[in-house]
């Protein structure tokens, strides 16, 4: 028995000794939260039905991960783009690139229109709304391109996490491996999720996390001002309502998706499917949100 | 890859006819602290720390005193890691099938050596699937003996061969063959 008890602590002590990379590390610190969202509604842009939830969205969002962002402790800087749509979407990231540490957490918000076909009689750029979150080109006066090669740049240089939150047609084909097979350009989504960041479909990624609408879908302002996809991201988030006459949020008393004072992406992402798939809740704008694969998840916030 | 399989069958089965053995089916728990190391993403501490809870049911398992032989099936959760910072590790269930080999150095104590090929499903929906190879040794000290009846207190230490990297696992277990 003596063997088994020398055997045994010895065991033990070397779990505890190796345990000690959290425990005994010292804590990093809850860092900063950038928020930087663009929605873009394409009223009076020619080829595409203008829709109305999209600035909604991206004010709701700033709104709620502020709230959540300040209540976690953390400092927190939104850059709502809606506005001052490609330039001033362009200048926050890059002023986040120029100060963000490795303890902070960037969020890159897209809400708008999207397209797997090439849009000629309104320029699109590319090809597939695979690309249309990496990069928001002005390609003329009033509609906004996309191509993959900006936002990679930002965000090999953007220092800490880095979430990107798409709802736009086809964003889905970002994310998922096997997503949108009849994606007419023959994208694959991981892939497009691959080559831009650090991690491969099958290993993931510990800098860059994406969820993702698969489609776009939003109601009349009279039932509900924000798109189904960012309605659920945010109300899985605590949102109670947004009134969107006078921009202003409330917030619920519990948030759905906080489990011992974390609230993880991962959790979210059960918290959306479970709904957003729903045909109950739905009807049929049912739609099937992605999250990247890999074996690290983000934790948003920490209370 | 068939012929090895084929040929360890073989060997499992012929044991009988050359040596006195005996079938002692065996099951084993355990428990204890897993340690992963990613070689594709880059982490601010070496090792992620989760905790698990694997099973190894062992009904083909044939023993002559000195040696054993088993195959079997093996289960196992991984919880979350502990925090740091923004990143966690997921957690994931895993299920396969094992093999084992046993040396028993004395009546109390029993060096095994294992592997498994393990498909793993990791959270949160559990539908993100990758394999694994594990090794390990397994010393283990009889506690309680009735005729081929023991109770054995193991030390599980294993190694994962992950796609994205590996890891190191240990604890405490229990085993019993019948």
């Amino acid at each position: 028995m003596k063997k088994i008890a020398l055997v045994l602590s010895v065991i033990l002590t070397a779990c505890l000794l190796l345990v000690s990379c959290e425990l005994v590390t010292e804590k990093p610190s809850k860092g900063t939260l950038y928020v930087v969202a663009i929605g873009d509604n394409f009223v009076n842009q020619p080829g595409f039905n203008p829709i109305t939830s999209c600035e909604n969205d991206a004010d709701a969002l700033c709104q709620v991960f502020d709230y959540l962002g300040k209540k976690a402790g953390m400092e927190t800087v939104i850059y709502n783009c809606s506005a001052g749509r490609f330039e001033a979407f362009e200048a926050a990231l890059e002023e986040v690139r120029s100060r963000a540490t490795d303890n902070d957490l960037t969020v890159i918000f897209v809400s708008t229109h999207g397209s797997n076909t090439i849009k000629e009689t309104v320029s699109y750029s590319t090809e597939t709304d695979a690309k249309a979150l990496f990069y928001l080109e002005k390609t003329d006066e009033s509609v906004m391109g996309v191509y993959d090669a900006g936002l990679k740049n930002y965000c090999s240089y953007i220092k800490g996490k880095i979430l990107i939150l798409a709802d736009f047609c086809f964003s889905g084909s970002l994310v998922a491996q096997d997503y949108f097979t009849y994606n007419s350009a023959n994208y694959s989504g991981a892939s497009a999720l691959s080559l831009l960041f650090d991690g491969t479909p099958a290993t993931g990624s510990n800098k860059v996390f994406a969820l993702s609408a698969s489609t776009y879908y939003e109601y009349s302002w009279a039932s509900n001002p924000l798109s189904t996809y960012t309605k659920y991201l945010l109300k899985g988030l605590g949102l109670e309502n947004y009134d969107p006459f006078t921009k202003q949020i409330t917030m619920s008393s519990g948030i759905p998706v906080l489990h011992g004072g974390r609230i993880i992406l991962s959790d979210l992402y059960k918290y959306i499917y479970a709904r957003s798939t729903n045909s109950s809740i739905e009807g049929s704008h049912t739609q099937t949100p992605q999250m990247n694969t890999g074996a690290n998840d983000l934790i948003l916030f920490s209370f | 890859m068939k012929r090895s399989i084929v040929l360890v069958l073989l060997f499992l089965v012929a044991i009988p006819a050359f040596c006195t053995v005996w079938y002692s089916p065996k099951a084993e728990v355990g428990i204890g602290a897993e340690f992963y190391h990613s070689s594709v993403a880059p982490e601010q501490i070496p090792f992620r720390t989760s905790f698990f809870v694997e099973t190894d049911v062992i009904p083909v398992n044939f023993d002559s005193g000195r040696i054993g032989f088993g195959a079997g099936i093996s289960f196992s959760f991984t919880t979350r890691s502990l925090a740091y910072g923004h990143s966690i590790i997921k957690p994931y269930l895993a299920f396969g099938p094992v093999l084992g080999f046993d040396l028993h150095f004395s009546r109390v104590f029993t060096l095994g050596f294992k592997t498994r090929l393990m498909f793993s499903y990791m959270g949160p929906a559990y539908l993100d699937k990758f394999a694994s190879v594990e090794v390990g040794i397994v010393p283990s000290f009889v506690v309680v003996l009735k005729n081929r009846f023991n109770l054995r207190i193991l030390v599980p230490l294993t190694e994962v061969l992950r796609k994205d990297g590996f890891c190191l696992r240990a604890g405490v277990g229990v085993g019993i063959n019948l």
